[in-house]
């Protein structure tokens, strides 16, 4: 809304600035070559891309300014005429700033309509640019699953890993790493992570037994072992059950590295 | 006189006509979309990181460093320099956690800063490249990986140069202003350097150079302050090249105190004055592409400084009625067409990083009038104290930056 506010009143100025332009602002000698020169300008904003655009904004506004000075040695301009010539440039390159301003706003719009509406859906599943799903994500698609799993009498687990016990100045960078394997290990096998809390977060493995279960964590513990070491960092990991003959969760004996 | 004054303004008009085709194809390289194509095989990188007393920004940095993306082997070298405060902790900490990040104690040496950390850490590590960050950079996934593509796909390359953003940018006016400078003058004129002449410069932090390169050129100067641009002549002056990668993104903070600010400033132009005084020992720097960092390095701390304090000095003259002749000469569009120039770039750079705001634009218009005219009391107040060192035989201290 406001976009297009703002959209609104950058036209309604373009075209204000381009009736005063032609009626008071320059005289009648130089009314041809501006008009021919908006359109131009116009054309040309319509059709380059937004970054050939500006480099032509910026072209336009610098290159005549060194012809200017070109003949401003030569013919030994005056003051006066010094303030003139520097007064119909000022009045051009605003002209030209709000055409550019004008064409460029309406197909920002657009990419930002469809980024925002892209970054939402995203943003309603998973965890800022971690590609984890957020805790009430993960719960509503895990509890589907879990029911599918019950139904077709398949197990699965759901392993909690956290590290509210880790160096407080590593926390934060361990969680980074390890949620980052973790997306890599185990979302090639269509498996769920979920993010808890701040240093904690959730895989589900789906349709798997206990031995796949013991499988899939150790090759995600030996990808994680080429860069961290483990026996360094207080990692608590809670395995529980779920799925066909489990009412809730099975909370299986477990691992505590520390 | 007369012709001091036209020579003056043909000067200023040539040093306009330089900048804008700079800042034109700089704005043009920035904002073309580049093809580099994947490694088969990423190089051995180790990462350098020189610290002293760091505690304050260091868990974000290596937060940072450990999250790299980069399909080669990497280590991360964290150099402590005998810092006292919370460095040694954190540095620990990820030392234990992180296989590949090492928490490395510099011996106590003269003379101090970051070249002699450098060198220390160059001498313990064997990669086949080497990376530098400074200790409170924050660089983006793929900037190693990016950096290290430009350098291994680039015929001749010593190696690469990314691009430092400012991390608290909006914090208040002073950073805003500085950000605009580094957007300006690391990210433009760089890439317009780069795509005219082929040169770039090393930018002291989210850099990359080859070992071997050192190997052939020697270590890091320890008295150069400026140590980044010192090397880069060197490597320059052997006919190897520095391609500038402006996608490979490090996040810096930079100060937010005018007194930090002036410190920081002083030691960088008290570093290039140490090199204006390399330039006019050696012959060696007006060779090849050298020249063109040369030429540079003269433009803007002998011509531009001369030429302006003319110019500031007739302006005085003229307010006090001092000025006893009359030439035609077109002053008022000059200066107009330098401001507009300015402005121009401030506002390209705005627009290549998308970081256009209505106070983004306002303080693009009075940047000239204020943070600009810095410059001239920074670099007397550099002179003053580098002459100073001089005639006591002192060796320029390397004041580190306060962090906030």
């Amino acid at each position: 809304m406001k976009e297009k506010k703002s959209f609104l009143i950058i036209t309604l100025t373009q075209l204000i600035f381009f009736s005063l332009t032609v009626t008071y602002f320059i005289g009648s000698d130089y009314l041809l070559p501006f008009i021919l020169q908006y359109f131009i300008l116009l054309i040309a904003f319509i059709f380059l891309p937004k970054s050939k655009g500006f480099i032509l904004l910026i072209g336009y506004i610098t290159l005549p300014l060194l012809g200017l000075l070109f003949f401003a040695f030569s013919r030994e301009w005056n003051l006066l005429f010094q303030f003139k010539i520097i007064y119909y440039h000022i009045i051009s390159i605003i002209n030209a700033s709000l055409i550019y301003m004008s064409a460029y706003k309406i197909r920002t719009l657009q990419n930002e309509n469809m980024t925002l509406n892209l970054e939402l859906e995203e943003l309603r599943r998973y965890v800022k640019d971690s590609k984890l799903l957020t805790k009430s994500e993960f719960e509503q698609r895990s509890e589907l699953i879990i029911t599918a799993m019950k139904r077709r009498k398949e197990e699965g687990y759901k392993v909690y890993f956290s590290l509210e016990k880790a160096n407080p100045h590593i926390q934060k960078a361990l969680f980074d790493s390890l949620t980052s394997i973790a997306v890599e290990t185990f979302r090639k096998e269509y498996d769920l992570i979920g993010q808890i809390s701040d240093y904690s977060f959730v895989v589900l493995l789906q349709n798997t037994n206990q031995k796949g279960m013991e499988l899939a964590l150790n090759r995600y513990f030996t990808a994680v072992e080429r860069n961290i070491d483990l026996n360094e960092n207080k990692m608590i990991i809670d395995i529980t059950r779920v799925g066909s003959n489990i009412e809730g969760e099975d909370k299986l004996e477990n691992p505590v590295f520390d | 006189m007369k012709t001091l004054f036209l020579i003056n303004s043909l000067v200023f008009s040539f040093i306009l006509l330089y900048y804008t085709i700079l800042s034109l194809f700089g704005l043009y390289y920035r904002l073309k979309k580049k093809n580099r194509p994947k490694l088969a095989n990423y190089p051995s990188v180790d990462l350098l990181i020189p610290a002293h007393n760091e505690g304050k920004v260091l868990q974000q940095t290596l937060e940072a460093m450990v999250k790299l993306d980069y399909p080669g082997p990497l280590h991360i070298y964290l150099l402590n320099d005998n810092s006292v405060d919370e460095t040694e902790e954190i540095a620990e900490a990820f030392d234990k956690a992180y296989k590949n990040l090492h928490h490395i104690r510099v011996p106590v040496g003269e003379p101090k800063g970051k070249s002699r950390v450098l060198n220390y850490g160059l001498s313990i590590s064997d990669s086949e490249y080497f990376a530098v960050y400074d200790a409170d950079n924050q660089p983006e996934k793929e900037s190693l990986k990016l950096l290290v593509e430009a350098a291994e796909n680039t015929p001749n390359a010593a190696g690469a140069v990314g691009y430092v953003k400012t991390i608290n940018a909006n914090k208040n006016i002073l950073t805003r202003l500085i950000a605009q400078e580094f957007q300006v003058f690391q990210l433009l004129m760089q890439c317009g350097r780069w795509f005219l002449f082929k040169t770039g410069s090393l930018t002291g932090t989210n850099m990359l150079v080859k070992r071997s390169i050192i190997e052939e050129v020697g270590q890091y100067d320890v008295y150069a302050i400026a140590e980044d641009a010192e090397l880069t002549l060197r490597i320059t002056s052997k006919g190897k090249i520095l391609p500038i990668v402006p996608e490979s993104v490090t996040w810096e903070q930079e100060p937010e105190k005018l007194a930090v600010f002036i410190k920081q400033r002083t030691r960088w132009l008290q570093g290039n004055l140490y090199i204006l005084e390399k330039i006019f020992h050696s012959f060696d720097y007006y060779k090849g592409r050298t020249l063109v960092h040369t030429f540079q390095q003269i433009l803007i701390y002998i011509v531009f400084l001369f030429f302006l304090l003319t110019s500031h000095a007739w302006f005085i003259a003229g307010l006090f009625g001092l000025t006893t002749f009359s030439v035609k000469l077109p002053l008022l569009l000059i200066w107009y067409a330098s401001y507009l120039f300015y402005v121009a770039q401030l506002l390209s750079a705005q627009a290549a990083e998308e970081s256009f705001s209505p106070l983004n634009i306002i303080i693009g218009f009075i940047s000239y009038f204020t943070y600009s005219q810095l410059f001239l009391f920074l670099y007397f107040r550099s002179l003053f104290l580098y002459l100073k060192a001089k005639r006591k035989k002192q060796i320029i201290s390397w004041d580190k930056t306060l962090r906030f």
